[in-house]
């Protein structure tokens, strides 16, 4: 099982994710908050995180709704949907929050 | 009505700060011409998971790369398939076939949502499944209009016409908030749990409707308004 690190303000909290699970999926099983609107669908952009530098190739490439959505979103160059990757040993994510309003 | 259940209405139907009538007006009609769009591009022979991505790009040519739910194209016997369901994979539209469009765009700061049911060929009971659902939604929505039922009261209404004309209704999808994006953050529950009459503009109307004995269903949403929006 792959554990990875979720970096937040108040600390980096590491995460073991189950086989097959997404890291939104995993983050949320850990009791910890990724915002999701259209609950893990790749849609809404709510989960965006910023993903390390070193991990962007070992990660599954963006499909073309992501690659529009994150363009969309202006997202910085390492932004990914926490809903649509898997997570990797030692993988650290940045939740990057952009609803205008908390869930 | 009770001050308890007014303040529980004024909760339920608040809005974020970038609402507006005219824009969330706007938003239906955009969605709404999309779902026509994606209908008239659907041929028989082609495979749900097609219509899924050409839908895709006909929403992003419109610039609406983001949603509040994913996209549904259903063809055939996956139309009995309720909302966020994954769908039986590889199926084709037939000559004489059945499919559904469900979307929820989001462009720039508001919401869209809406739903619509199609035929091709020579499919005269799914044709008439398509326009019993599209009839249950109006017939739905002069109830509300007319009387002052409640959410619930109006799925309880919507139950027993589904079943006079022979359908089974599917309470899974029973209604729900639509607002500057996210609703979600308001309330992301069923319309069918409120106990108040819900106002216009800020609520979807759902309506999926199932034979009872052959695989097909059919779906019509769209939002809340009176007949002033429907001519």
């Amino acid at each position: 099982m792959p554990d990875f690190l979720l970096l937040l303000p108040e600390g980096d909290v590491p995460i073991a994710a189950e086989p097959e699970e997404s890291v939104l999926a995993a983050v949320l099983r850990a009791g910890r908050n990724l915002q999701t609107v259209c609950k893990g669908r790749g849609m809404c952009g709510a989960c965006r995180v910023r993903v390390g530098e070193e991990f962007l190739g070992l990660l599954t490439p963006p499909s073309l709704t992501e690659t529009r959505l994150l363009h969309y979103l202006k997202s910085a160059p390492n932004s990914r949907l926490a809903c649509q990757i898997r997570p990797l040993n030692g993988l650290r994510v940045t939740p990057d929050p952009n609803l205008p309003r908390t869930l | 009505m009770s001050a308890v259940l007014e303040d529980k209405q004024t909760g339920f139907e608040a809005v974020g700060p970038a609402f507006t009538k005219e824009q969330m007006l706007a938003m239906r009609a955009k969605t709404r011409g999309v779902i026509h769009e994606i209908a008239a591009a659907v041929k028989p022979g082609m495979v749900e998971e097609d219509a899924v991505a050409m839908a895709k790009d006909i929403l992003a040519s419109h610039e609406m790369f983001k949603g509040w739910h994913d996209v549904y194209v259903r063809f055939g016997a996956n139309t009995l398939k309720t909302f966020g369901a994954e769908s039986e994979p590889g199926v084709v539209l037939k000559d004489n076939d059945v499919f559904f469009i469900d979307i929820g765009p989001v462009w720039e700061e508001w919401e869209g949502d809406g739903g619509d049911t199609f035929t091709v060929g020579t499919a005269p009971e799914m044709a008439k499944c398509g326009a019993d659902a599209k009839a249950l939604f109006h017939t739905v929505r002069h109830e509300w209009e007319n009387t002052g039922k409640s959410g619930k009261e109006l799925y309880e209404f919507a139950i027993a016409e589904a079943e006079a004309l022979g359908w089974e209704l599917n309470m899974d999808l029973s209604g729900h908030r639509l607002s500057d994006f996210p609703h979600a953050a308001i309330y992301d529950g069923p319309l069918a749990d409120m106990d108040f009459k819900p106002s216009p503009l800020l609520w979807v109307l759902e309506i999926h409707i199932r034979s009872k004995t052959e695989p097909y269903g059919a779906f019509f949403e769209d939002m809340l308004l009176d007949d002033s929006y429907f001519q």
